[in-house]
């Protein structure tokens, strides 16, 4: 609990400094970074700080992650699995097709058939993260805290959540989940100080996003994002995997990931600006000109264009004044997106970061921020990249937000039954910009009940949308005149619910528990602690000023009861008595709370403020 | 909570007015985000988590409503209790003529090709118009005539639909 503007005394603050991370899980490599003290610590796996986002099934049922090490044995190699996340059947085949996967359902998601198991695309998300925190907890000799994990900013709704689960499978805190390019600003805002607009074009394996900022004075705020997470690098493989097909039909490979393999070995070697690349392939000579890999990719460059373009129009900025342009993924050191870039836009291009890690960077900034660990005065100030709606009559989706709009937001609609004495109404919950809803992504649905019978037209039923700040929806409906109430939390088609996710952990972990029970004792002290000291600053300072001597004795009696248990109790009563804590003094918060926002708005001068 | 009972004029310091400062908008706007954004409350209680949720989504969309003059002037007549009847359409017969005829042009500027010089006539054509339905909506408010505000109002959405067309045209 930090009620509002305390500051830690340093010797405080050092001591209780928490062990958090930014994770970039991309499509074809992950990374797990922690910035401290300035520093930036890539964790290496293997020597290497760049982990293959590669999932490898053994035979025998084990499992490895990252670089192929294990050359004996039978084997299954799954990657880009990140493309799979969200994808109804049909995407899922024929996306599966290209990788040369068999795929099938398990709990309602795709799941990958390997050696009889089913591992579904949140397992094995999960298997990554998992072993991201497990590299980064031996290295550093402690447990993760918690850790902001970056998602491209055009991932839906169930996207979003689908990682979420993950993370919840891998016993990892999510603090925040921050879009993609918004963390490689960070990271280049925190380098530069710069202010001003500028367009981040990220350009992955497997997806491509564009957002465009505005940067000043700490406050990063996203005015527009676009994108298709359908688009990647992986594209400009297969791109040139059918061009060698086509023009040399008398080799034959072994497997389909040795084409994929010398596809990617063929883009890498366009990386500087080379002229022809020769490829000697089991006798066969394969010769790629600068000009002709230029047409091969040409159409899905044209893409990322069009979608800059669009994404610079919703944000009423004009190409010219645009500060310039931060690359960000792998795909982008090709020199012929640059050159299409500067032509396209004339402002100057952005490299200086490496596009691999800039995105991890600017995640384990925002991490350290969020835990407190930094008095760095940043904020993320995001918006909603696809339109929420619900079904209305005629298969139409009828927009509650829309798109681009800064959140958190909380927005509401009023509708009605079209029978007469119609007692249930469904909502159907849906994401996209299309008009008909076939064409959108369903989330969910939520069933209002119990609507009092009544004639056709007169139930007001509203339904309120809140997104946080991690871009997650939640969904109320209610009808005004009977006060009836339905909630749900949009936990999608696609995956789990919380129970069965904590049921999934706790099976998956009866060992350590004495570990944790010791863990858990020592971080409800420091909570404690923190709690504690929070409270009385607070007191301090305006204790006093907005509380009755009746109220200030229900806070002292509180901290009391709070230090005598510190010392002895174990961490079930302490946490307990924060909890209780918490509540018995919400008033004091509430007050605080409309202090400040009353000084704000008062202040003589609003500049001053700032 | 007392906070989200201010409407959004008062919570950004400003007065209740069709005309507003933009750059103040933003700044009080920013300068309360960075106060009350559920970032800055990531190691707080779950109370004050969740009043920093309400909070921030009340200042995100006090301050789209205030940005835009369309909602801004929708805004003012809610607060003021005088929203215009959704039932009624309207009445002015030369103005549905003229924005028949605009969807027309507009129609067929999608199909032929016409230079953008041509488009920018056009644009500029509407965008005087739109300026001088903002006078009238600022005179009908001051002299409380709600029934001009309320007509202006839709006229000017008219226009402003058809601005959107256009600019959509010049773009491609």
């Amino acid at each position: 609990m930090s009620l509002l503007k305390i500051n830690d005394p340093l010797e405080e603050s050092k001591h209780l400094k928490r062990f958090v991370v930014g994770i970039d899980f991309g499509t074809t490599n992950s990374i797990i970074c922690m910035h401290n003290d300035g520093k930036f610590t890539q964790f290496r796996d293997n020597g290497s700080e760049i982990i293959p986002s590669t999932v490898h099934f053994l035979s025998n049922g084990d499992v490895s992650i990252g670089l192929d090490e294990m050359n004996s044995g039978e084997k299954y190699s799954i990657s880009s699995i990140k493309r799979f996340i969200g994808l109804d059947e049909a995407q899922s085949k024929e996306l599966a097709n290209k990788y040369d996967h068999t795929i099938s359902k398990k709990d309602n998601m795709t799941s990958f058939n390997v050696f009889e198991t089913n591992h579904s695309v949140v397992d094995i998300s999960s298997y990554l993260l998992k072993h991201l925190k497990t590299v980064a907890e031996k290295e550093e000799g402690e447990k993760i805290f918690g850790a902001v994990i970056t998602v491209p900013a055009y991932f839906n709704d169930s996207q979003r959540q689908a990682i979420k689960n993950a993370a919840l499978l891998s016993e990892i805190n999510v603090l925040r989940l921050i879009n993609e390019p918004t963390a490689a600003a960070i990271a280049y805002g925190l380098e530069s100080d710069s202010q001003g607009k500028y367009v981040v074009y990220d350009f992955g394996g497997g997806t491509f996003d564009v957002s465009v900022l505005s940067l000043e004075k700490g406050i990063f705020k996203v005015l527009s994002t676009d994108g298709d997470t359908m688009l990647g690098g992986d594209d400009i493989d297969f791109a040139i995997e059918k061009w060698i097909k086509d023009s040399y039909q008398n080799i034959t490979l072994n497997s389909l990931s040795e084409f994929k393999n010398v596809a990617k070995k063929i883009k890498e070697s366009f990386y500087d600006d080379t002229d022809v690349v020769d490829y000697d392939f089991s006798g066969t000579k394969i010769t790629l000109s600068k000009e002709k890999f230029h047409q091969i990719i040409s159409d899905i460059i044209q893409r990322t264009v069009t979608i800059v373009r669009t994404a610079l129009k919703e944000s009423q900025i004009r190409t010219d004044e645009i500060k310039s342009i931060l690359l960000v993924g792998g795909s982008t050191r090709i020199k012929y997106i640059k050159t299409l870039l500067s032509e396209n836009f004339n402002c100057p291009i952005l490299d200086d970061i490496d596009p691999d890690k800039v995105v991890a960077q600017g995640a384990a900034i925002q991490a350290e921020i969020l835990s407190g660990n930094s008095k760095e005065d940043i904020l993320l100030l995001d918006v909603l990249p696809l339109s929420l709606g619900i079904e209305t009559m005629g298969n139409l989706s009828e927009k509650i937000i829309p798109r681009n709009t800064s959140i958190p937001i909380k927005s509401k609609k009023t509708f009605t039954t079209f029978k007469d004495g119609q007692t249930k109404l469904l909502i159907h919950i849906v994401q996209g910009e299309r008009e008909l809803v076939s064409d959108c992504k369903s989330l969910g649905q939520i069933i209002l009940d119990n609507i009092p019978p009544m004639v056709a037209g007169m139930p007001r039923i509203e339904v309120e949308f809140q997104i946080d700040a991690d871009g997650m929806l939640s969904v109320t409906a209610t009808e005004i005149n009977s006060n009836t109430k339905a909630t749900i939390d949009i936990k999608p088609s696609y995956g789990l619910s919380e129970t069965e996710i904590t049921k999934m952990i706790s099976d998956a972990n009866s060992f350590a528990e004495k570990d944790m029970l010791i863990r858990r004792n020592s971080e409800s002290r420091v909570e404690a602690n923190r709690v504690i000291y929070a409270l009385s600053q607070a007191l301090e300072n305006d204790g006093s000023e907005l509380l009755n001597d009746d109220e200030i004795n229900i806070v002292n009696d509180e901290l009391m009861k709070l230090k005598n248990l510190i010392e002895t109790a174990e961490s079930e009563k302490i946490e307990a008595q924060i909890k209780q804590l918490e509540k018995n003094t919400e008033f004091y918060v509430e007050r605080r709370m409309n202090k400040s926002i009353q000084s704000l708005i008062r202040g003589k001068d609003v500049d001053e403020v700032l | 909570m007392d906070i989200l009972k201010k409407n959004f004029f008062e919570i950004f310091g400003l007065p209740v007015s069709i005309n507003i400062d933009l750059v103040r908008l933003e700044k009080s706007y920013t300068s309360l985000q960075k106060e009350f954004h559920p970032d800055k409350f990531s190691n707080s209680s779950d109370y004050e988590k969740r009043l920093a949720l309400q909070i921030s989504s009340y200042l995100n969309d006090g301050y789209s409503v205030l940005k835009n003059i369309i909602t801004r002037i929708e805004y003012i007549l809610r607060i003021e209790n005088k929203e215009a009847d959704e039932n009624k359409t309207l009445q002015d017969s030369n103005f549905l003529i003229e924005q028949l005829e605009l969807n027309e042009m507009i129609e067929s500027l999608k199909h032929d090709n016409k230079n953008n010089s041509e488009i920018d006539i056009i644009r500029k054509n509407i965008i005087e118009k739109m300026d001088i339905l903002i006078e009238s909506i600022e005179q009908g408010y001051s002299k409380s005539n709600y029934e001009s505000v309320w007509v202006n109002l839709s006229k000017y959405k008219f226009y402003n639909n058809h601005l959107h067309q256009i600019e959509g045209l010049q773009s491609k």
